[in-house]
């Protein structure tokens, strides 16, 4: 747990232990999933102020709590100007010495596929109003991991000391702790897309890149072009197209095998045959963790997609997507009310794409 | 003492000076004078040759050693060597780009399940 205020990073050392090897934390395992909560104040001409973030091990049905501070220049004055994140301490306490006191609790009930369930309690207190909460929630979050949720917004005076911060956010969010020896690994990864048509000719594309242990690396292909057949000579020349992006993330672990997250988002639609693709999509996305040795590859089939890509066949129309009410096509490709439609399942009857995962250790 | 009168001829016969004496005794051994005889007949057959036929007079004679050029064929090889070992750690992609952009077979193969890890993007 730590705060900072303007540049100047603040350790607070009640809290400062959550991942060091001390006695307090000797329980606590040295990497893992993360409970988060943040605070930031926003200045009056723009931009952040202070931040402060706490940090605790995610343990499904371990409880965490803290407390989040903003005011403590002049707790009186009701501003935003000074705080931070602590685990320790009384709500009264807290409140003589800060404008604003949140008390947050989080109880981790689920953690899978890299996401939690957790079932958040939160208050905000005012030194003005002490005694009851000034507002308050509950709710049940899924979060994926780096995923973070504003809960309260709060407005503070300026202060007869000029406080040139009018506002603070309070967020709680998820994050990882990673293992102190493998911090600085950098894994190369190896990303192919693959289609198969339905006559066996394949298609392949490969991105490559390099990113830091733990560290997002989003990718994409150029999109993949599949010709439509005109039903009528004054159509409009209209292309399927597929296009498949993502972002990939991999922790070295220290038995030498990988952790490696995969998002993919695949999506199908009409566009202008020589402007690439258009509006006209239907859009699907998945996550899958996988657990690999460096070099091994891993093929992820993407699922043909459901549903429908229209549009008016007449040159110099717009693209459309979605199922619509418009009775179910029987082709692949067929115009109907003078639109072009295709649908997708019949479309890519007998195709396959998919993903080839490859990710090693980049070599010192 | 034959042994030592046969060894004493053949200390002579090397060259090496010897007691007068001792080789007039030696001499008069009739064995160690076969011996002599014998010693004789060797030298003669290894001291021996031919003459050279015609054909053969003309031969090209051994080449002269030139150590600059030994010092440029050892630098050349050297070269080779080195140039060798250089593409051999340059990445394999550089010069087989087709295998290398092909996607290595798959240890296993999965699939983004509908409805449990895939599903429509809000946008």
């Amino acid at each position: 747990m730590r705060r900072r205020h303007g540049n100047h990073a603040v350790a607070l050392a009640a809290v400062i232990g959550a991942f060091a090897p001390g006695a307090a934390a000797q329980d606590r395992p040295s990497s893992g999933p993360t409970l988060e909560v943040h605070i930031r104040t926003l200045k009056h001409a723009g931009g952040t102020g202070m931040s402060g973030w706490g940090r605790n091990p995610l343990v499904t049905g371990t409880p965490v709590a803290w407390f989040l501070t903003a005011g403590s220049v002049n707790p009186a004055d009701m501003t935003v100007c000074g705080g931070g994140v602590g685990e320790t301490g009384a709500l009264g306490d807290k409140l003589s010495r800060n404008s604003f006191v949140w008390d947050v609790r989080m109880l981790p009930s689920k953690y899978e596929n890299g996401t939690v369930t957790v079932d958040l309690e939160w208050a905000r207190y005012r030194t003005d109003t002490p005694g009851r909460p000034s507002a308050e929630g509950k709710a049940t979050l899924s979060l994926r991991e780096g995923d973070r949720q504003p809960i309260d917004f709060v407005h503070g005076e300026i202060g007869s000391r000029g406080c040139a911060e009018d506002a603070a956010i309070v967020e709680v969010g998820t994050g990882y702790a990673e293992d102190r020896q493998l911090a600085q690994s950098i894994l190369q990864y190896d990303v192919w897309l693959k289609h198969q048509g339905a006559g066996g000719q394949t298609v392949t594309k490969r991105f490559t890149a390099m990113g830091a242990q733990g560290a997002d690396v989003a990718f994409a292909f150029t999109p993949l072009q599949f010709q439509v057949s005109q039903d009528a000579p004054d159509n409009a020349a209209y292309d399927v197209f597929t296009t498949v992006q993502g972002t990939i993330k991999g922790r070295l672990l220290p038995n030498g095998r990988l952790s490696v997250s995969v998002d993919t988002s695949r999506r199908d639609g009409l566009g202008p045959r020589s402007g690439g693709a258009g509006a006209g999509w239907s859009g699907n996305t998945g996550r899958k963790l996988l657990d690999i040795a460096p070099d091994e590859a891993i093929e992820i089939e993407l699922p043909a997609p459901r549903g429908t890509s229209r549009t008016s066949a007449l040159k110099g129309a717009a693209a459309s997507r979605g199922a619509g009410s418009a009775p179910a096509p029987t082709q692949a490709v067929s115009t109907v009310d003078g639109r072009l439609v295709i649908d997708h399942a019949l479309f890519f009857q007998g195709q396959r794409t998919s993903l080839i995962v490859q990710v090693k250790p980049a070599r010192q | 003492m034959i042994e030592t009168h046969i060894e004493l001829l053949s200390s002579f016969c090397d060259g090496a000076v010897v007691d007068p004496d001792r080789l007039a005794a030696a001499l008069a051994d009739p064995r160690a004078r076969d011996a002599l005889v014998d010693f004789a007949r060797l030298r003669a057959a290894v001291a021996s040759s031919h003459p050279l036929p015609d054909s053969l007079e003309r031969l090209r004679p051994a080449a002269v050693r030139r150590p600059q050029l030994r010092a440029a064929l050892a630098g050349a090889a050297a070269m080779l060597v080195l140039v060798a070992l250089t593409f051999a750690m340059l990445p394999r992609g550089w010069f087989i780009r087709d295998e290398a952009d092909g996607p290595p077979p798959p240890a296993r193969v999965i699939r983004y399940e509908p409805g449990v890890d895939w599903g429509p993007e809000h946008r």
